[in-house]
């Protein structure tokens, strides 16, 4: 059983459909949903886990048809470094201002 | 003034688009068919979407408006194809009125479908009290299904990872070093959350820690929330670049 979605739909699978008649399920869910479904990844509630574009480009690598998702996340690996550099700019002008402040 | 500048712009946009779309199905890169025109209306619809980036504008209404009924429409025929149809109207409805039905009514169906018309009744004032037998009806039985199972799924399965031992054989060092993570980061952050004593001293030091891995668990719910919304844009840019205007392959 796969559960591709957008909802909640995984959690209400794991807990009426796989807690009670123990098949294996999969999930492919939004990147805003990951984080929330990777603990049941740990603990094998779920056999497997597409999250978001990253879990979709890493299935288009494994299965060898690299399409959509992996040339998705060449802009989507850009803008991530764009946002990790301006997070490091805006805590070096956080510290710097402050101890102006304080000197 | 302001006001005929923005109708002028409105216009000038919507020309564009047309001009635009005129060139691509004369020079053939945009088919003359019904996907040629599902596309010129994916394409306009999402432009009109962006168009809000700019400001508030007719154009951004109508596909707005447009996003809402068809959503609400699509809502109506899955609930009837799925639902209704199958559960009520096929094993109820047409062999209670239809002759030539082969199978018997199953009148076993009439109390949930009286149920459910019970919900709708909160509509009426003199009938809104039959709604709450639906509703007691619903709870207790959502209750009675989902406790035992959600704490089985949420509480019990969940605890078992973070119970699982360091060294009982065949593990490599990483996963042990991941389970002794994993308790250190459960019992720290459990710390944080107790209230009830102040945090000072060996309890201070331990829910700091807590804050680290709390604080880490938010950077990856918003890393993976910003992949979310970004994976949305990519695919709309995708969409208007390769399917509209045959720029990427």
């Amino acid at each position: 059983m796969f559960d591709l979605a957008a909802g909640t739909t995984i959690e209400t699978w794991i807990v009426f459909g796989k807690e009670k008649y123990k098949f294996e399920l999969g999930a492919g869910c939004t990147a805003v949903m990951g984080p929330d479904m990777y603990p049941f990844l740990q603990s094998k509630q779920l056999s497997g886990l597409l999250g978001g574009l990253k879990g979709a480009a890493e299935y288009e690598a494994l299965v060898g048809k690299k399409a959509n998702a992996v040339s998705g996340m060449r802009p989507q690996s850009v803008v991530h470094v764009i946002i990790i550099l301006f997070v490091i700019f805006g805590n070096i002008v956080y510290f710097t201002s402050r101890r102006a402040r304080h000197a | 003034m302001r006001k005929d500048s923005n109708f002028f712009i409105l216009v000038g946009t919507i020309g564009l688009f047309v001009c635009i779309n005129i060139f691509l199905m004369a020079s053939g890169k945009l088919p003359f068919s019904s996907d040629g025109f599902g596309i010129i209306l994916g394409a306009g619809l999402t432009l009109a979407i962006y168009s809000f980036l700019y400001k508030d504008n007719p154009a951004f209404k109508i596909a707005e408006n447009l996003y809402v009924g068809v959503s609400l429409g699509y809502t109506i025929i899955i609930t009837w194809f799925n639902f209704l149809k199958p559960d009520l109207y096929d094993p109820l409805i047409v062999p209670m009125f239809s002759k030539a039905a082969e199978k018997a009514p199953q009148y076993a169906l009439i109390f949930p479908s009286l149920l459910g018309i019970f919900m709708l009744l909160r509509f009426s004032r003199k009938l809104s009290w039959l709604s709450r037998w639906t509703f007691a009806f619903v709870v207790g039985l959502g209750a009675g299904v989902s406790i035992p199972r959600v704490i089985s799924a949420f509480i019990l399965e969940q605890i078992k990872p973070s119970l699982h031992p360091v060294f009982s054989g065949g593990e490599t060092i990483l996963s042990s070093i991941n389970t002794l993570l994993i308790m250190l980061g459960v019992i720290s952050v459990l710390i944080y959350f107790i209230f009830s004593v102040e945090h000072k001293g060996a309890i201070g030091k331990v829910s700091k820690i807590g804050i680290w891995f709390l604080m880490i668990s938010f950077g990856a719910s918003f890393g993976y929330t910003v992949m979310g919304r970004l994976s949305l844009l990519i695919g709309r840019i995708q969409f208007l670049l390769r399917d509209w205007l045959n720029i990427l392959q």
